[in-house]
Order: C-alpha cells, then structure tokens, then sequence
C-alpha cells in the first residue's frame, strides 16, 4: 500500500504533512523574529544606540618549549608592530597621493609611501582591523611614533608576543651552571632549528581552511618541526576585550566585566638536553653539513638531534634572507636526520656480520674467508678493498676493526641477498620511525633497502656484484641518520626503539629475534673499534668510559666520501647511542668520531654526575 | 525541450519570478552590507555578485534544457565523479576547494545535488520495499560516503545537509515514519548522553516504540545495541579521548556564547541588529549595527540580519514568505510530476534549500549553530550561487515535463 506512488491520494497526504513540517520551522522562526523586533525592539533597539562596543582580541601566549631538565628553549617575547586602521587613516589623507602625513609616516617607518598606500588597500575581511605596516620595530620608532600620535590617527603601536629563543637571545638569562659555554651560545644559531621549527604568517590556502578553528589572516601558524606538528596543543586560546568607540572609533572606554581572558597554550617539553644538544651542535665546523642523532637506546628519547648547517628560524620574516636559505646549495632548511638519506657504508657491516653469526657461518675468531690483498675479482671487475696493501689473513673481529672490505665481499656472498635483506629488516631500515614530530610519512624519509625483487624490477635483473656492494652499505641502499641511530640503539641493547622527542610520547620497543650470544659477540667487536690498538674508530675513545663504536666512508659519486660513525656508551651498560654523519666529509674515523666523541663528552659530564659514574655506570645490565 | 518553454505555459512563472526576486534582494542587500560610511561608497563585490547571477541564470537555462532522462541515466557516474572530486579534493586540493586561480570549485556543492540523484534514482526503482533491509539499507550507504568525505575537510554543516536530506526523500518514497524515527535515534541517543534523566526518557520512548512497533527481534536487538552503544561510549570518549581544545570547537558549535570573540560575537551583534530593526528598519544603507559595530561576514552568512536592520520585521517576514512560496512550489512540482525520480529529487532539492534556509535564518537569531551554512539566493558568494541555480533549473525542468514518464 505505501508503495503505490503514483497514487495521487498517498502523495498529497504525505506532502501535506511535509508543507507541515515546513510551516512549523518557519513558524519557529517567525516567533523568534517577532520577539526580536516587535516584543523586545525597545531593548534592542537601546542596546544598538549604545553599542559602540568593538571588541580586541588578546592573543593567547603560546606554549613554551622546554628540553628535559626544564630549561626554556623556546618561549615569547613582545615585540613593538606598527599598524593603521585604514579607514581612520585614509579619512584624514587625499586618496592615493603620497604627500604630508603618509611621506612623513613612510620616512618614519622607513616603507615608501607607496607600499603603505598599496598595504592599506589591499583587501582585508575586517574593515576596521589594523593592517600590520612594519613587524618588530626597534624602540626608537616606537617613541618617535608615540610622540607624534595625534598627527597620526588611526596608526597605533602594537605588542604582540613573538618566540624568543632564550638561550640564544640572552645569554645572561642562563643560569650561571652552563656560564663557561656562554661566549659560543651568542654566536651560534638557536639550537636544532629544524625540529623546533618555526611560526609563521597564515597563508591564504590555510586561513580559508582553518578560519572555522578561530585563525585569522594575521595569524601566525607552525610552519614547521614541532611549532607544526603541535601547533593545535601550544595555539591557546584567544581572549577578548571589549572597548568603547565613538563615532570617529575611537577608544573612550571599556567593558572589563565582559574580558574573556586568553587560554594560554600547552607547554611542551623535549626529551633533548639542552646540554648535549648544545656541544653536539658545536662538535661540527661551521663549514660541516652533515647530522647527528643521539637517543636514549632503551627508550627511543632523543637526546640531541643535529642536522647541519642550521639557520636562524626567524629568518622567515625576512624575505630576502628566506629566498637566500631556499636558494641556498647546502639546502639549510632541509632537516637531514629526517630527511637526508645516505648510503650508510661501513657502518652497515654489522648486519651482514649478525647475519653470517646468527645462521652460523663463521665464528667471530675463526679464520675461514681468503686473506685480504687490497682487492677481490668478482666477475669481471675487481673490488677493492680501502686498505690497498691488503689486510692479510682476517678474522670476522679483525675484520669489523679493521673495516676490511674484502673480508665482507666474502662473507656478503655466502650469506646472499634474501638472507641480508631478511636480517637488515630486523632493523627497519627502509621503513620510516614513526618519530612523533613527522606525521604519516611528511617530514621523514624512508631511506632504501632494495631486495631481490627490487633488482629485477629496475634493473631486470639481479647480479651477484650488487651483493658485494650492498654487503659494505653502499649500493643502491639508503638510510636517514635517524635510522641509523635507532639502528645502533637496537645494537646496543638488542631491543629496537620508536624514537621521540616530546617527552611522555609511549614510544614502545621491538625485540629482535637475533640470539642474545650473537648480539653479544657484535657488541664487544664494536668495542675493539674504539679501543684496540689500531682500531679505527680510536678517536672517539672517553677517558673513564668505554665507548663502542664503529665509523663508516661513504663513496658517493659526487664528491669527496661521506664520513660516519656510530657509537654507544658505556659499552656495559649502554645510555647514549649516537649516529653522525658529516657529508664530503672524508673518513668516518678521522672526521665523524671525534664529533661523536664530543658529543659523549659533553653527555657524561652533563647528564651523569662524575662520582656516580664509577659506581652506577658500571653495573653491568642484564635486560 | 527547447527555449520555447519560457513561452509556454511549461514554464513556472511563480517560481521563476520569487527566484529573481530572491537574488534582487540579495544583491542590494550585499550593496547595503558592503557601503562604509566613512567612504561614503560601496565595495565592490555587489557587482561581482551581478555577474554571478548572470552566469547562474545561464546555467540555469541549461539545467533546464538538459533531458531528464539524462540525469536519470547518467545518476551513479554524476555521483561516481563527485565522489571522486571530493576524494581529491582532500588529497590534492585545498581539502574543500579546488583552486583555480582567483576561482574555488567547492565539491561539496555539487555533491549535494549528484547525491539527492542518486538517491531519487534508487528509491524510485519500482516496487522498492522499504520495509526491508536490502531496501532501506543501501541509499544509507550512498548518503554515508559523502558524510563521511565532507566531515573529513572538515564542514560540518555540509555534512549535515547530507544527513538531513535522505530523511524526507525515504518518506516520499513510502518509508515508514517510525522507521525513519529508528534512523535517527542514535543522533538522539548521542543528544540525550549527557543528561541522566534525557536519557532515560529516551530510552524508555525508543523501548516503548520498539513495543508498539514490534519489529523482528534482530532488528529491535540491534536498534537497542546501538543506541546504548552510543549512549555508553559517548560520554566516554568525552572525557577521556578528546584534547580540551576539540572539546572547546564541539562546545562552542553548540553554544556560540561560549566563544567570545568568534562566533559568540557575532551572534550577539546579530541579535542586537535585528532586534533593533522594529517593525518597519531603519532604512536602506542606515543599518548601524552593520555600518559601525561590523559585523563580520555579514554580506555572506550574515547577510539576514542586515535585511532585518535595515527593513524590519516587514522586510524579515517578505523574505520569509518568498522562502516559504518557493519551498511550496518546490513540493507542488513533486506533488504534480509524473514521474517518480523527478518527484523524489524534487523533494530532495526542496530538502537541501529548507536545511539552508533554517539553519542559516536560526543561526542570525540565536537558535541554531554557526555553521558557516549561506542563505540560497541571497548570500554573497558564487559556487553557492551557481549550485543553487543549478537545482532550480532542475526544478523548473521536472516542471516543464511534469507530465512525462519515462
């Protein structure tokens, strides 16, 4: 019955109940309109006479950035904006022409006049909102222009919170602890630009998005790193205040019972030590590029993340400084322990050495590969080895200290592609870190760890040669400093983090389902690299503490080889892992150990009272 | 089929007419909205608003011309491709809009149209039980896309739109009115969550229908699954899953006056300007609340509450009585065609300008959420414009051919 449509009857009764529907809306509305204007217009009608209220909005602080021990890395300074309410300004000026107030105005503010006349048009939604003329003035244009208020109506001096970078800023506001690493602080940049990140004007595509969330279109809005990735937590909430304007708009009163007073944002604070972050940064000549990424091997907290050269964040305020850093060939704003992807070379020998272990291969002390003469003919190539003199007969052990490249042709070729990839998977190389300040694969690069598929379907084929290539980390393989250090974390403590750098992130762990005894065996090699007698990663050797490690050269088509090194400390019971890369930097011994060695330094001297490490260090840790 | 039909009696006069008159209105009340005072001119967007009429009555015309049979056919790809758009639109373009130089191209606009299609072309297959679940479920499926999509950018009020408007659509097509009232219970169920006594008040009224209805015991099972589901997991989620800052977004849709600056602000100046207009306004471009206190957006969303300053509760109730002949004349078209798609999306287009007109007129006078929904015909802006243009050149189409089947 309901279904017969087409019968008339069925239809008018059910749009009768429809227009039913529709008049009983409109009634509500109606009503409401009524009580509006007819019931309560004498009350409206004096509320509008007297509503000459306007209302100003009070930013909201944003939240401050802290590193581990609480000191400030980031937080907001008042800085003095020059602005004008066009149509107050206008009101008092021939349209368009640039004489009198605007020429004074313009010499004033040091802005050609037509670029004020040009800003005061430009379209903006608020008629009576300021329009911003000139950012961050210095204090001397601020008196001039107060001095002169009266010839200038409608220009006013607005303060307006902006990120300060305490540490950097003023050196005196560091407790006096830290005192003897002042004169560096002034010179450099704030620290590790490229994960704070940095705020910035709303741009239009944003403002018309997020205009419904309360920005507007002069709004300042993370751009980058953790000012982004959090910027929902640290924006706060605007205030309000109410004034009362004239008819000329101006200020003759206001309604401090009804201020809506501003939520300030969400502090948040790093896992980083500001300490270690600090000489890290420093630990690299100012020419260097390169990254270092120091973590906490049993938690993932990073505790220095350095991507090199920096810049100054508030570089983006000023055009022609951000054209030169985007323009700029070493790529500054390009964060490279997220971003940058190197082949990780040497350093990469341990996963073939695990491998070769775990399935049994060869013993660390067994003298079973061919001895080393300074090169292997695989095919018909020859594969050399960096010692050209030949390392001699060589043990696994001897040959991780020594980075003999011709002992791990040998062992890459017994252990096969599918069995390296399946071990090198283990450690999650070509899969992102999830670190918590890149979302869903933005801000983080993947690197590569090609397989056998991965061969045949660039290359149409797979050739045995690719093998020894991959076996001493060079290839087509591709890793991010971030993934190198998680990589030497999960060495270190035989458990695979989930980096982060926002302190209280829950980061969880994954085991590696590698014998205990293998990793074991590793560990103590990497620790021969740092110590023996000829090892080649001795420059990154600490007095009292023992540093395992292992460096790594680069070859790269494009210049002078990248140098790497990897290390934990103390080797018994591992609390710092560190990765650095320095690129064109030449050997991993001779250039990126010592930085890593500068990098621990500062990490014990800091982070671990010097009478506790005897006795707590020490212990040995059996997770 | 051709142009002669503006000769013929094909054509609704009425309907045509309260149309142009709707976009008269519009266009001097924007000029009203956009005059200063202190300039003594006005901006210059009523005349970009005259030519968006001019390109809105040209895609009208073509709306109107286009065969039916067409829109019939072609239904699932039309929604196929918004479908497709509003994906990209959130992978690639601007997550609501395409940005064509100075031109958005919003999606959602044409979504809604595309949706109230496929829909009528679904309910209006012949001997659709609606009492049964491979009936009544699948137009939910189709709706839920597009809510889903549109909720992602995110645009609430669109999406409510799309909820909305498959509720008077399942009726035209037979729907059981207690069915429908099964539909939207969890939406109730989710209202009443946070009130004890609501609440069990609802569920004693969704148990006593349940009762008087007696549906399978599956279905009645399920309904009371769900409905406490939400009733359990709303609060929860409430207090422990959400940052206080998305609570502080919810609280302040709901309640305006919660947000001070925004849209509390703007809603209280509305209020007071249209309060303030009496009986008879205080005259064209005299509006104070508009010309001095400012209220933001008021040639767009807020656009009513200048007619009501500037021509009083005269002028309010005109502009209600033109909305309230075309919402008539849009279910007479229904009423009268032939044909039973054309009469479903007659029903549903006259749905998406009812959702609008509401929600916008309630939203200047305190009683619903800011939505950032435009008043049809009136608000500045040209892709609602061209879109609402669109569905009265459907309208006026299924009325020339009301004696059509096919």
């Amino acid at each position: 019955m309901q279904n017969d449509f087409t019968h008339n009857g069925i239809r008018t009764h059910r749009a009768r109940i429809l227009l039913g529907v529709i008049a009983f809306l409109f009634g509500i509305l109606g009503i409401r309109l009524y009580m509006l204007q007819i019931a309560e217009w004498e009350q409206y009608r004096i509320k509008s006479e007297k509503n000459t209220m306007q209302p100003v909005i009070i930013q909201a602080n944003r939240g401050l950035i802290r590193d581990r021990n609480g000191i400030i890395l980031v937080d907001n300074r008042p800085s003095y904006n020059i602005s004008v309410i066009p149509p107050r300004f206008l009101a008092n000026i021939e349209e368009g022409k640039c004489n009198g107030l605007l020429e004074r105005l313009g010499q004033i503010v040091d802005i050609p006049c037509e670029t004020i006349t040009k800003k005061l048009q430009s379209p903006n939604r608020y008629f009576y909102d300021p329009v911003n003329l000139k950012l961050d003035v210095d204090f001397e244009t601020v008196s001039i222009i107060e001095e002169n208020r009266y010839d200038f109506p409608g220009v006013e001096i607005q303060i307006e919170p902006r990120r300060g970078y305490p540490i950097f800023d003023t050196p005196s506001a560091v407790s006096t602890e830290f005192s003897h690493m002042q004169h560096n602080v002034s010179k450099s940049f704030p620290l590790a630009p490229h994960t704070l990140g940095y705020i910035g004007l709303i741009n239009a595509s944003q403002y018309s998005r997020l205009k419904a969330e309360g920005y507007r279109y002069d709004d300042r809005i993370g751009k980058r790193g953790i000012e982004r990735m959090f910027e929902d937590r640290m924006r706060g909430h605007k205030g309000v205040r109410y004034i009362e304007v004239n008819a000329k708009g101006r200020e003759v009163g206001s309604f401090p019972e009804k201020t809506d007073p501003p939520i300030p944002g969400e502090d948040l604070s790093l896992t980083i030590d500001w300490r270690v972050q600090h000489a890290a940064e420093h630990a690299f000549a100012d020419s260097m590029r390169g990254s270092l990424v120091a973590m906490h091997p049993q938690s993932g907290e990073i505790i220095a993340i350095v991507s090199k050269p920096g810049f100054h964040p508030r570089s983006i305020r000023d055009p022609k400084a951000w054209q030169l850093l985007q323009t700029d060939p070493s790529k500054p704003l390009l964060n490279r322990s997220l971003k940058g992807e190197y082949p990780p070379a040497s350093v990469f020998k341990m996963i073939t050495s695990i491998a070769a272990l775990d399935m049994g291969i060869l013993k660390a002390n067994q003298y079973r590969l061919r001895p080393c003469t300074g090169g292997m003919v695989f095919g018909n190539r020859r594969f050399r080895c960096h010692n050209k003199r030949g390392c001699g007969p060589i043990n696994l052990r001897q040959a991780l200290v020594k980075s003999c490249d011709v002992f791990f042709y040998q062992l890459g070729l017994r252990v096969g592609i599918d069995n390296w990839h399946r071990y090198a998977a283990m450690f999650k190389f070509g899969e992102l870190t999830n670190i918590d300040i890149a979302s869903e694969g933005d801000g983080e690069a993947r690197g590569l760890l090609p397989d056998h598929a991965y061969y045949k379907q660039r290359h149409g084929f797979w050739a045995g040669g690719n093998m020894l290539n991959l076996t001493i980390g060079q290839g087509e393989l591709l890793a991010t400093p971030l993934q190198v250090a998680r990589y030497t974390s999960a060495l270190a403590t035989g458990q695979l983090p989930t980096p982060h750098v926002i302190k209280g992130t829950q980061g969880g762990t994954t085991s590696l389902p590698i014998s205990k005894a293998v990793i074991e065996t590793v560990r103590s090699i990497m620790i021969d690299v740092v110590n023996s007698p000829g090892g080649t990663g001795h420059r990154a050797r600490l007095p009292d503490i023992v540093v395992a490690g292992k460096t790594g050269t680069a070859q790269n088509p494009h210049g002078e080889d990248h140098a790497w090194f990897v290390a934990y400390a103390p080797a018994e019971n591992p609390r710092i892992a560190i990765a650095v890369i320095v690129e064109n930097g030449g050997g991993g011994g001779r250039v990126a150990a010592p930085i890593a060695q500068k990098t621990l330094e500062a990490y014990f001297e800091h982070a671990v009272p010097k009478q506790k490490r005897t006795n707590e260090l020490f212990v040995v840790n059996n997770p | 089929m051709n142009l002669s039909l503006f000769v013929r009696r094909d054509l609704d006069i009425g309907l045509f007419t309260a149309i142009c008159l709707g976009i008269g209105v519009g266009i001097t009340t924007i000029y009203s909205a956009s005059y200063n005072w202190d300039l003594g001119l006005a901006g210059n967007i009523y005349e970009k608003q005259i030519i968006w009429a001019l390109l809105g009555f040209m895609t009208m015309i073509i709306t109107m011309v286009i065969p039916l049979k067409l829109f019939y056919a072609f239904a699932y790809v039309l929604y196929g491709l918004t479908v497709t758009l509003l994906i990209l639109v959130l992978e690639l373009g601007d997550r609501r809009w395409f940005n064509m130089g100075s031109i958005h191209i919003q999606p959602s606009e044409f979504a809604k149209i595309t949706t109230v299609l496929v829909l009528a072309r679904f309910l209006a297959y012949p001997n659709r039980d609606l009492t049964r679940a491979r009936a009544f479920i699948p137009p939910l499926l189709l709706v839920l896309v597009p809510i889903l999509l549109v909720f992602k950018q995110p645009d609430l009020g669109t999406a409510l739109v799309f909820s909305i408007l498959i509720l008077p659509m399942y009726f035209w097509a037979g729907a059981r009115p207690m069915h429908l009232f099964f539909l939207i219970s969890p939406a109730l169920t989710l209202i009443c969550a946070f009130h004890p006594w609501m609440l069990v008040a609802m569920v004693l009224l969704l148990i006593g229908i349940l009762f008087y209805e007696r549906p399978r015991l599956f279905t009645a099972s399920i309904l009371l699954l769900v409905n406490l589901a939400v009733a359990v997991i709303a609060p929860y989620m409430w207090e422990n899953k959400l940052h206080d800052y998305q609570k502080r977004r919810i609280l302040t849709f709901l309640d305006p006056d919660m947000d001070k600056l925004g849209a509390g602000y703007q809603v209280i100046q509305s209020k007071i300007a249209i309060g303030s207009g009496g009986l008879t306004g205080k005259g064209f471009l005299e509006g104070t609340q508009t010309k001095l206190a400012f209220l933001p957006e008021q040639h767009t969303d807020f656009i009513f509450s200048v007619i009501c300053e500037e021509f009083g509760f005269i002028g309010a109730f005109l502009v209600l009585a033109l909305f309230i002949f075309i919402l008539w004349r849009a279910l007479s078209i229904a009423v009268q065609t032939k044909n039973r798609f054309s009469s479903l999306t007659a029903i549903g287009l006259a749905t998406i300008l009812l959702f609008h007109i509401f929600v916008n007129i309630g939203m200047t006078i305190g009683i619903m959420p800011v939505t950032g929904l435009p008043l049809p015909f009136l608000s500045y802006g040209g892709s609602t414009l061209i879109t609402n243009m669109v569905l009265i050149g459907l309208l006026l189409n299924i009325y020339a051919n009301r004696y059509e089947d096919y």
